[in-house]
């Protein structure tokens, strides 16, 4: 990968971000759609699993930066969801058009459920029954249908990056 | 040739008349309707222009509406919050909401002014309708905030009815609706419809902000224990200005 590409994918991340805590999170109330999983997710699906895990770290990290405390939490769950989009992507037909539906409600799944043991290890404690109803069900709902919707979308822009 | 006025025609003369009298007279409607038509067309080129011109007229004015509209809502806004420090004698700094925590277990926001403004840790965050939150960090231009909705914000309230003290503690709720109010005491007298407002105990916020208002009281553990919901006063979700109490 040459410096333009680096540079292009970080401008990718820091994007998605702005346009995530900006916009979505801010004029969505409550649970938002997730444009960072969407983005992982195709990473993932398209390019393998360490493909997903860098893109996973880069938007773990600066979503980290951006939320002042459980510092790492974020970067793994990510890099999380990174890896088993991967292994999924490498056990399905990825061409079929429900796969990035599917994969992107997993994905949500397992990062949430991360975060949510993590959250509880590290001392803060959310109600299950509450987060279970209020946080991940509807993101994995969200999560789904947009990684489904922008697939063609981050699939052409992953392979950019990748040079795939 | 003829010199003098005749009364009557000769049969060329009518019939050269007669035969090129439809023609002319065809002739004369054809151009008649053409005409007509060509300046309906002309016509209608020029109302199409004018549509599409108080069309652009009407999106522009909709567009001052909307925002003389918006920029009057902000500037009651503000005027809610000036008067608010006059009620409060507070000194306020008064930040636009920019971001959200990008991670919805968390509910935090990010707000336009930082330590240049004056704005430090721990200072508390309100709107002219109820406490919002505390800030949490402080960068040069802009501050991060916990909500009371946050599973980590505990607020040392009071209910105003019979005075007694409660803790508000956030629950972590994603739609920024419902904390949890948790009696210090079994015996506190908690009903719904109580306001509950800020106890003045610790240093961050000051005595008798209103939170909100409980909205049911639940008994756990076999009735040895007992909490409540309360709906936060400031309306959290849509949080567009607030202000900082500064001293």
């Amino acid at each position: 990968m040459s410096w333009r590409h680096i540079t292009a994918g970080l401008l990718v991340v820091l994007t998605a971000i702005v346009v995530q805590t900006a916009l979505l999170n801010r004029f969505i109330p409550g649970v938002s759609p997730d444009l960072l999983i969407a983005l992982v997710t195709a990473a993932g699906l398209v390019g393998g699993p360490p493909r997903g895990a860098v893109t996973g770290l880069f938007c773990g990290l600066f979503t980290d930066l951006m939320v002042d405390r459980l510092l790492g939490l974020g970067t793994i769950s990510m890099v999380a969801a990174g890896l088993i989009s991967g292994l999924l992507g490498q056990g399905l037909f990825r061409e079929n058009f429900v796969v990035p539906f599917l994969v992107g409600g997993v994905v949500t799944a397992c990062r949430q459920s991360l975060f949510y043991l993590g959250a509880l290890a590290f001392g803060v404690h959310i109600p299950f029954g509450e987060s279970l109803t209020a946080v991940v069900i509807p993101s994995i709902c969200y999560n789904g249908l947009l990684t489904g919707l922008l697939f063609p979308l981050w699939q052409r822009l992953v392979r950019r990056l990748y040079r795939l | 040739m003829t010199i003098e006025q005749r009364t009557r025609l000769s049969w060329p003369e009518v019939i050269f008349r007669e035969l090129m009298a439809p023609l002319q007279s065809g002739v004369y409607h054809i151009t008649k309707a053409v005409t007509g038509l060509a300046g309906n067309v002309v016509r209608l080129f020029y109302l199409y222009s004018e549509n599409d011109r108080l069309k652009a007229e009407n999106e522009a004015l909709l567009a001052e509406l909307s925002a003389a509209r918006e920029a009057l809502r902000e500037n009651e806004e503000l005027r809610a919050f000036l008067q608010l420090a006059k009620d409060k004698q507070k000194e306020i700094v008064v930040a636009e909401v920019i971001a959200r925590s990008p991670v919805s277990w968390f509910n935090t926001i990010v707000l336009n002014k930082g330590a240049t403004s004056g704005i430090r840790q721990d200072m508390a965050v309100i709107t002219p309708e109820g406490v919002v939150g505390r800030i949490f960090s402080v960068t040069a231009h802009t501050s991060q905030a916990h909500l009371i909705t946050d599973p980590k914000s505990a607020v040392g309230g009071r209910v105003q009815r019979t005075g007694e003290i409660v803790l508000v503690e956030g629950i972590g709720s994603p739609d920024d609706a419902r904390v949890r109010v948790k009696l210090l005491d079994r015996e506190v007298d908690l009903q719904p419809g109580d306001k509950i407002v800020t106890s003045g105990l610790s240093d961050i916020y000051p005595k008798g902000l209103l939170i909100g208002e409980v909205v049911e009281v639940h008994e756990v553990q076999h009735g040895l224990n007992r909490y409540g919901i309360l709906v936060p006063a400031a309306d959290i979700a849509h949080l567009e200005w607030v202000a900082v109490i500064t001293k």
